[in-house]
């Protein structure tokens, strides 16, 4: 369960240039849930999504299943990031020098899993997205598409609650882009919680609860 | 004693060093000859170097050695001195440089590692490993290159300068690349990824 209150992000905050990406949002999000964020570019629905991803500071409360996510100390959050969250980005955020099978292994190696363990795992989510072929393909040989598979096979390698998914399907074609939300879909029926920050209204259409966003305001 | 003794050539000057001749504050002059180091006495210090070199002149000790030349001496040493600082100065810049760029060429990885769930701290771990390996490969290569050299050439190169290398090159990398990385702090890693994307 995720509940935020009176969340704000204020960039540059107190000087002349200070730009308030979120504004006093409050927002309950059950486990489980298929949630989409729309809004027209720099609305703060990237920065909502950062902030739900602990990945950046923020004023207000924010409660990840039950723990207070405000104030903790790095370490904690860098758990939290690990095993609770998994990042999907348009850019897939993957490291072009590594073979798949080194990119997919790095969230386990930050949590300090065994190397059996880590293995297994990768084998095991690369089958799951039907990528098992890739297993020791170099990033930058792969077409876009599989780039995303790797990237959201690198999300889930940790098995976490949270999957996080900023503009998922932005670099890719509308076939693929498909084949993506199917994936993403289908994870969130396995009962983790799935959030889809996107443009694209066919891909909100398949969410189970949409949020608009202006202004870094929810308005409904 | 061998000629492989000889260490430092200057004009018409050979200084020598060897734990198998010498005595304390001893020096020998035979055109300009200079012998240090302990264990022998000066008398069959000259017999030896007569009888292996016809070797032949007077045994200064360093004071007096130092009162006859040190009008030279000085200006001598203060150009080698500054010489030394500049070159100093250009090899820690460059280094400093080539780190910076290395951090700031990672960042994009490092930003991912935070998002992965690594902790500043831990990639800072990251980046000394990184830099321990070039510095390690970069002390071989000079290692063997100092070893080929001296096969031809008269070089000495004392653990002493060995360590104090390495200490300068640890620090200089760590400075350079624990700055940059805490710079990384007060940025958000999404954006730093998205900067390179």
């Amino acid at each position: 369960m995720i509940r935020l209150k009176n969340v704000s992000k204020i960039y540059n905050k107190g000087k002349a240039n200070q730009v308030v990406a979120v504004n006093n949002v409050n927002l309950t999000i059950a486990d489980g849930e298929l949630l989409g964020i729309m809004g027209p570019s720099g609305c703060g629905k990237s920065s909502l999504l950062h902030i739900l991803g602990c990945m950046t500071d923020f004023d207000g409360s924010y409660m990840l299943d039950e723990i207070p996510i405000k104030n903790q100390c790095q370490n904690t959050l860098a758990e939290i990031r690990n095993r609770k969250i998994g990042y999907v980005l348009q850019e897939y955020a993957l490291l072009p020098q590594l073979s798949v099978k080194e990119n997919i292994e790095i969230p386990l190696l930050f949590g300090g899993a065994p190397r059996d363990k880590i293995t297994f795992q990768c084998l095991e989510v690369l089958r799951y997205l039907h990528i098992e072929h890739l297993y020791r393909k170099k990033v930058c040989e792969l077409s876009g598409g599989q780039k995303q598979r790797v990237a959201i096979a690198r999300a889930i390698v940790n098995q976490p609650d949270i999957i996080l998914a900023d503009e998922p399907t932005g670099a890719l074609d509308s076939k693929t882009a498909h084949e993506i939300i199917d994936i993403l879909v289908d994870l969130s029926r396995t009962g983790r919680t799935v959030i889809i920050v996107t443009h694209d209204i066919t891909v909100a259409n398949r969410c189970d609860r949409v949020l608009h966003m202006i202004d870094g305001r929810i308005i409904d | 004693m061998k000629l492989q003794d000889l260490f430092c050539q200057a004009s018409n000057t050979i200084i020598i060093t060897s734990e198998t001749i010498s005595n304390e504050d001893v020096l020998f002059e035979r055109g300009k000859l200079f012998l240090t180091g302990t264990n022998i006495h000066s008398d069959e210090l000259a017999n030896i170097l007569n009888k292996e070199y016809g070797a032949f002149g007077s045994f200064f000790s360093y004071t007096q050695l130092y009162n006859n030349n040190k009008n030279q001496l000085y200006p001598m040493l203060t150009l080698q001195t500054f010489i030394f600082i500049i070159l100093l100065l250009m090899v820690l810049i460059n280094m400093a440089g080539s780190s910076l760029m290395d951090t700031l060429l990672r960042q994009r990885e490092y930003a991912i590692y935070y998002m992965l769930g690594a902790t500043w701290n831990s990639i800072k771990h990251v980046q000394s490993l990184y830099n321990m390996l070039i510095i390690s490969i970069s002390f071989l290569l000079a290692f063997l290159l100092i070893a080929k050299i001296s096969s031809f050439a008269d070089i000495l190169v004392t653990w002493v300068n060995w360590i104090s290398c390495a200490i300068l090159l640890a620090l200089v990398y760590l400075a350079v690349s624990f700055l940059s990385i805490r710079k990384m702090r007060y940025m958000d890693a999404i954006d730093i990824i998205r900067k390179w994307d």
